[in-house]
C-alpha cells in the first residue's frame, strides 16, 4: 500500500509546482477575504444587510469579530493540539510491542468516547471544571481524540513488517526504529487524523458560548435567541473560513513534510 | 578447533562464532534442537534445507532477532547474551529477502543508515556510500538520489546489499537474498556475490532454499532438517560423500552436474585463439578441440569457428547469451558449449571483451575427479 501510494505522489515536479503556486494563491485569497470580513464592520454590516435587509442589526452589542475569532482560534488549536499531543502518544504506545495487547481496548474506549455530544460533556464537567473556557476545552479535547489516535494507529500499523525488520536487523535501538524507520512512514496518516480534528474542533467550538466560554458561538446563540438570521450567518461566515483556511495550510504542511 | 557431533570444520581458517547444542522453541514446537555449528572466518557458509527446517531461525539467533532457549552462541568469546543487542547487530551487516529498504529515504539515504547509527563522521559516510554503490556496480550519480519504489528488484537487492555491507562489519548475514528476483537476474547477483566476497573476504552467513545457489556460493554446506543439523562440510565433500539417504534425495539424482556448480570459469580459463579475420589463418587441429574466436575491434566476440569431427562449423555469437562471464559456473559453460555446439565456451571480462575460453575437454577432466 506504502509502494502504491508513493507512485500516486510521484507526479512530474512541474505540475506539483503549478500545484503548488495555486495552493499558496487560493490561501492569500482565503487570508484576504478573512481578514477583510473581520476587521472592518463595515464590509460585515454592507454584506449582512445585502443578504438580510430587514434585520435591525449586523453586529454583535459587546464583542467584536475579531475577539471572538481570536477566542474561536485559541481554543481549536488548543484541543488540536492536545489531542494531537495525547493521541500520537497512545497510538505510538499501543503499537509497541509492550502495548499491544491494549490496542484494541484502547481504540474500542476511543470509539466510545466519542459517542459522547460535548454539549453533554460541557454539562457534565461543569461542576468539576466551572464556568469558562475549560470544560469547553475538556469536550473538544474528548470529541477530536478518536481521528487522531485512529490514524497514528493505521499508520504505524501500515508499515511493511520487513521494514521494521530491517531497522531491527540493522541494530535500531527501539526509539531509533520508531523515529528513523517507522514514524516518518505514519506521519502522512496522522497529519490527515489532526486536520480532522482540527476542522471538527473548529464547528464544534461554537458550543464553547454556552458556558461562557466565548468564540464565535457568542454571536451565532445571540442571533439565535434574537432570531436574527445575519448574526448566526456572520458567525458562520468566518467558520467556514477558518476551515477553509486550515485546509489549505495542512496540505501544504503534508507537502512540505513529505518524504 | 574441535570439532561437533561428528560435523567437519574447515581446517584452512578459524572460527570466532560458535553455536553449540542450541535450542529454539516456539511454543510447543520445537524449532531448533541441539544445533551446533562453527562458522569459519572470512568465508561463506550456506544453511540450506527444506522449508521449515530452521535454516532462517538459526541465522536470525545469531543476530539475536530470535532468542534461544538452550545452549549458547559464543561471538569472539563472549556469550552474545552478553553483549549489547544493538552492537551486535551494528557489526553483522543483515540483508533479506524483501530487502526492507526504508522507503522514505534515498537510496545513499539507505545505504549510509548503519554508519550514521554508529556516528561516523559525515565527510567519510558520504565518502562510503558512494564507494558501496561503485562496489555493486551501480552508478552512483544516478542511484543515490533515486528513491527505493524506483528500482528494479534487481537494484534493490544490490542497494540492500551494498547496506549491509555499510559500516564495513566483519560478518554478513544474508537470508535468502537472492530468492526474490527472477532467475536471470538471480545468477548475476551470483556472480557479483562472488567477485565482492573474493575482494572482502567476509565472514558470511547465507540461508537459501536454491541447491544450485548454495553450492556455487559456499565454502562451508550445511544441510538442515526438521531443527537440526544432518551434515555440515565443504560442498565437495558432501556431493561426493552424501550421509544418509536425506542428503542423497536432496541433493539430487545430478550430482555429477551439481559438482560443476562448484567451480567458476576462471578456474579452467584458457587462453583463446582470436582474430579480427572471419577464419583463422591456421585451420584448428581437428584434434586440438579448440575454438577460433571471431572479435570485433574492441575484442567482443562475433563468432566462434571450429572443426567438429571432419566438418568446419561456424556460429555467431551474441554477447551475453553466447557468453559466459568469469565468476560463471561450469554449469553454465557447459550449457552455452551445448547450447551452440562449438567445443568451448567464450568467456568475456569487462566490457563485453573476449578473455579466455573454457573448453569441454577440461571440464570433462575436472568433472572425473
Amino acid at each position: 500500500m506504502g509502494r502504491c501510494a508513493l507512485k500516486l505522489y510521484s507526479k512530474s515536479a512541474k505540475a506539483e509546482d503549478t500545484n503548488l503556486t495555486k495552493r499558496v494563491l487560493l490561501l492569500a485569497l482565503l487570508v484576504t477575504l478573512l481578514l477583510l470580513f473581520m476587521l472592518s464592520e463595515q464590509v460585515q454590516t454592507l454584506i449582512l444587510s445585502f443578504l438580510f435587509p430587514s434585520e435591525g442589526r449586523y453586529t454583535h452589542s459587546r464583542k467584536t469579530i475579531l475577539q471572538m475569532t481570536g477566542e474561536h482560534i485559541m481554543l481549536t488549536l488548543l484541543a488540536t493540539a492536545l489531542a494531537a499531543t495525547v493521541g500520537v502518544l497512545i497510538g505510538i504506545a499501543v503499537t509497541r510491542k509492550g502495548g499491544q495487547d491494549f490496542q484494541i481496548l484502547i481504540l474500542r474506549l476511543n470509539a466510545f468516547i466519542q459517542t459522547f455530544p460535548p454539549s453533554a460533556v460541557i454539562i457534565l464537567a461543569y461542576p468539576v471544571l466551572g464556568f469558562g473556557w475549560k470544560p469547553a476545552l475538556l469536550a473538544l479535547f474528548l470529541y477530536s481524540l478518536f481521528p487522531i489516535l485512529g490514524n497514528t494507529v493505521v499508520g504505524f500499523q501500515s508499515v511493511a513488517p520487513e521494514i521494521k525488520e530491517s531497522a531491527r536487523g540493522m541494530g535500531m535501538t527501539a526509539l531509533q526504529q520508531l523515529w528513523i524507520a517507522e514514524f516518518p512512514q505514519a506521519w502522512p496518516m496522522i497529519l490527515t487524523g489532526i486536520r480532522h480534528s482540527y476542522i471538527l474542533n473548529l464547528g464544534t467550538a461554537a458550543i464553547a458560548a454556552v458556558i461562557g466560554g466565548g468564540g464565535l458561538g457568542t454571536i451565532i446563540i445571540s442571533g439565535l435567541a434574537l432570531r436574527n438570521s445575519a448574526l448566526v450567518l456572520s458567525g458562520t461566515i468566518v467558520i467556514s473560513l477558518l476551515a477553509f483556511i486550515g485546509e489549505q495550510v495542512f496540505l501544504l504542511l503534508s507537502r512540505f513534510t513529505r518524504t | 578447533m574441535q570439532s561437533h557431533h561428528n560435523h567437519p570444520v574447515l581446517t584452512d581458517t578459524h572460527s570466532f562464532l560458535t553455536v553449540k547444542n542450541i535450542a529454539v522453541n516456539y511454543g510447543e514446537i520445537a524449532a531448533l534442537q541441539d544445533v551446533t555449528l562453527s562458522i569459519p572466518a572470512n568465508r561463506v557458509t550456506v544453511l540450506i534445507g527444506p522449508s521449515g527446517c530452521g535454516k532462517s531461525t538459526t541465522l536470525r539467533c545469531l543476530n539475536g532477532l530470535v532468542k534461544i532457549d538452550g545452549g549458547s552462541i559464543t561471538y569472539e568469546d563472549e556469550g552474545i547474551q552478553d553483549l549489547s543487542e544493538t552492537d551486535l547487530r551494528r557489526s553483522m551487516g543483515y540483508a533479506i529477502q524483501s530487502v526492507g529498504l526504508m522507503p522514505h529515504l534515498s537510496v545513499e539515504e539507505n545505504v549510509d543508515l548503519v554508519p550514521r547509527l554508529l556516528g561516523w563522521p559525515k565527510a567519510s559516510r558520504t565518502e562510503r556510500v558512494e564507494k558501496l554503490l561503485k562496489l555493486v556496480r551501480l552508478e552512483p550519480e544516478i542511484y543515490s538520489k533515486k528513491y527505493p519504489h524506483e528500482l528494479s528488484g534487481g537494484e534493490a537487492q544490490r542497494i540492500g546489499f551494498a547496506r549491509a555491507l555499510g559500516a564495513d562489519p566483519p560478518m554478513l548475514l544474508m537470508d535468502e537474498p537472492f530468492g526474490a528476483v527472477d532467475p536471470l537476474n538471480r545468477e548475476q547477483l551470483q556472480d557479483e556475490f562472488i567477485r565482492i566476497q573474493r575482494q572482502l573476504k567476509k565472514t558470511v552467513v547465507f540461508v537459501t532454499h536454491d541447491l544450485d545457489e548454495a553450492i556455487r556460493l559456499a565454502d562451508y554446506l550445511v544441510i538442515m532438517k526438521d531443527g537440526k543439523i544432518v551434515q555440515a562440510d565443504a560442498p565437495e565433500r558432501i556431493l561426493a560423500s552424501p550421509r544418509g539417504e536425506f542428503v542423497e534425495r536432496f541433493l539430487g539424482p545430478d550430482r555429477a552436474l551439481q559438482r560443476l556448480t562448484l567451480f567458476t570459469a576462471d578456474r579452467l580459463m584458457e587462453k583463446v585463439l582470436s582474430g579480427v579475420e572471419e577464419k583463422p589463418a591456421l585451420a584448428p587441429d581437428e584434434s586440438s578441440n579448440r575454438t577460433y574466436w571471431q572479435v570485433d575491434a574492441e575484442g567482443k566476440p562475433i563468432a566462434g569457428y571450429a572443426w567438429v569431427g571432419d566438418k568446419a562449423i561456424r556460429r555467431l555469437i551474441v554477447n551475453g547469451t553466447h557468453t559466459v562471464q568469469q565468476y560463471s559456473s561450469l554449469k553454465e559453460c557447459v550449457s552455452k558449449i551445448l547450447n551452440l555446439g562449438l567445443p568451448s565456451a567464450a568467456v568475456v571480462c569487462e566490457e563485453g571483451r573476449l578473455c579466455g575460453e573454457v573448453r569441454f575437454e577440461t571440464i570433462q577432466q575436472i568433472s572425473q575427479g
